[in-house]
């Protein structure tokens, strides 16, 4: 299971525009500007050059053209005004479809959520829908519509090309140091945003919170195992903005790396001996109080003394300061974690123009002087359209 | 006399001092402050009991008592009381609802506010039962539909006693003050 299987049944199966460096950063959609008409001809016979290798054809090979025209009087808020594409993912309480809005030709992600008939809307989208509504930030996917059938909800986000998950796939064996660099500002400017402190970093699999002033917390089962913190993963439910540091660092590491960090795949404690068998089993000394969390059983664990990071990830320890600052990222103890704002103080960061940290919500960080993509290695071979090729023949 | 607002701390000396405790947030307190001041703008309520034809004032209330007697049968926080108190009455501004559909609207606004806030909401059973099966489980669910569908899904909406509770750090009031607070507000 990758990173990209589990987007979709996340709030925000989004996050960063990570484009090739041959494209224009923010600009995703240069199909946009095109006339529908040509547009629409695109598409159709991009379809049918990939419609072998989609995950799944809606249309069950009906005829494009006749099914699919422009229509005046075309709403927002009704299933007629969208046409699902193809199957983008698929996960424990939605679907992601790829489509295209009748209305102005727009690519759009459609998640489709059912309503369960005995409790109804799922509190994930309603949270998801409520806290997406008021935000509008060039690194968060836009909600556009909500269409409401008896059965399900669909949610109408903008169509983002390529999101990290996908990025990684495309670019297997760990990304340029560069661009890993530049890609972890968003994780932690997102945090920063003076307008999105209810957030959550939302990096990852993972519910959103709505924080707020008086700290009240909620599920332990909040994030995907692998980038869930130890605390979390012993029962702590009194978790904050930590909890999110912890994945971000867990994320640096699978971008340098180019494989998950800590890839549990049965329960917590398999997790927990993934993180110990690299920080080291904590004691009352590593981390005050955890011997009196929940789910703390001391004879579980065999006692692992910490490694240094950069002997078990060694792409880690080829860049200036990355490892001391995953160190900091993935420190077990809570309340010793590095905050994000500190962490985008570190000096890994030092070498990135000073005038990221004043850029406004809606302005992407590629606007700033010098904030480049580097094309990465392997991209030079195009291991991926080779792949594709092949596939195609085969 | 003097100013009463001279005597209350400045903030930044209460988030400062809990600067070194994560889970207390101190370090985006002002920032979240601030994003409440700006979103409660947007939820600013005219009187709409006039135009229900069918219900007045007195119903309103006694459905509002009836919500903070569920709101303590579930053990619910006071944020969700009040959220779903707003729920009800942004709904009412803008639609139309008979009296015998008012206990319906004010449970099932519980039902969203503690699915929104609560790390363990209760169950539809728990809303179909407290109503004494006045209402079936689709009604229930379509209620929910509905509410979300006027509101346009649009229900992370500030309430007061998020505002109280920080003016109370603020103030350094008492727990007891800001009980007795909350009658105000």
């Amino acid at each position: 299971m990758s990173l990209s299987s589990m987007a979709c049944n996340n709030l925000t199966f989004l996050f960063f525009q990570l484009n090739e460096v041959s494209e224009s950063p923010r600009n995703s959609f240069a199909c946009d500007s095109l006339p529908p008409r040509l547009y629409h001809t695109l598409q159709v016979r991009k379809l049918r050059g990939h419609r072998n290798r989609s995950n799944s054809d809606p249309l069950g090979g009906k005829n494009y053209t006749q099914s699919y025209q422009w229509r005046n009087g075309l709403r927002f808020g009704t299933a007629a005004s969208y046409l699902n594409l193809e199957k983008l993912g698929e996960g424990s309480y939605s679907t992601v479809y790829k489509g295209i809005s009748r209305i102005n030709g727009h690519l759009v992600a459609l998640k489709v959520i059912k309503i369960k008939e005995e409790e109804g809307v799922p509190f994930t989208a309603i949270r998801e829908a409520s806290l997406l509504k008021g935000i509008k930030h060039s690194n968060i996917v836009l909600l556009h519509d909500i269409i409401h059938t008896p059965e399900t909800l669909t949610f109408v986000f903008e169509y983002v090309q390529t999101d990290l998950a996908q990025y990684m796939t495309q670019h297997p064996g760990g990304l340029h140091a560069h661009n890993v660099k530049v890609g972890s500002t968003w994780e932690c400017y997102i945090k920063s945003m003076g307008n999105l402190p209810f957030f959550h970093l939302r990096l990852f699999p993972g519910l959103a919170r709505a924080k707020s002033v008086p700290s009240q917390t909620y599920s332990t089962e909040v994030v995907t195992l692998w980038y869930r913190p130890p605390d979390v993963l012993l029962g702590a439910t009194d978790y904050s903005t930590g909890l999110d540091v912890w994945g971000a660092g867990c994320i640096f590491i699978e971008m340098v790396e180019g494989s998950p960090a800590f890839p549990g795949v049965s329960d917590a404690n398999e997790q927990l001996q993934r993180i110990w068998a690299i920080q080291g089993t904590p004691t009352e000394e590593t981390w005050p109080g955890v011997s009196s969390l929940p789910n703390h059983k001391p004879e579980h664990f065999r006692p692992h003394p910490p490694r240094k990071l950069g002997h078990i990830w060694k792409r880690l320890g080829l860049v200036t300061k990355a490892e001391d600052l995953t160190s900091k990222l993935i420190e077990c103890c809570p309340r010793r974690r590095i905050p994000a704002e500190a962490a985008l103080q570190h000096e890994y960061f030092s070498s990135l123009p000073p005038q990221l940290a004043q850029l406004p919500d809606m302005v992407s960080i590629f606007t700033v002087a010098g904030i480049r993509l580097e094309p990465e290695a392997r991209n030079a071979f195009h291991p991926f359209r080779k792949e594709r090729c092949s596939s195609i023949l085969a | 006399k003097k100013e009463p607002e001279l005597q209350i701390p400045a903030y930044d000396d209460v988030d400062e001092e809990n600067l070194n405790d994560p889970f207390l947030n101190a370090l985006y307190a002002k920032d979240i402050f601030n994003y409440m001041k700006e979103r409660e703008e947007m939820f600013v309520l005219k009187g709409y009991m006039e135009k229900q034809p069918d219900l007045n004032i007195e119903m309103r209330a006694i459905l509002v008592d009836w919500m903070v007697e569920v709101q303590e049968n579930f053990e619910l926080n006071h944020e969700t009381l009040y959220l779903a108190v707003k729920l009800v009455d942004h709904f009412l501004a803008t639609t139309m609802c008979l009296k015998e559909n008012l206990q319906l609207l004010g449970s099932t606004a519980i039902l969203l506010a503690a699915k929104f806030d609560e790390r363990c909401p209760p169950c539809v059973d728990d809303f179909l039962y407290i109503c004494d099966d006045a209402y079936q489980r689709e009604e229930l669910l379509s209620m929910e539909v509905n509410i979300l569908k006027t509101l346009k899904f649009d229900i992370n909406i500030p309430v007061a006693y998020r505002f109280l509770r920080r003016y109370a750090k603020c103030g350094r009031a008492s727990l007891e003050t800001l009980t007795l607070s909350r009658y105000v507000c």
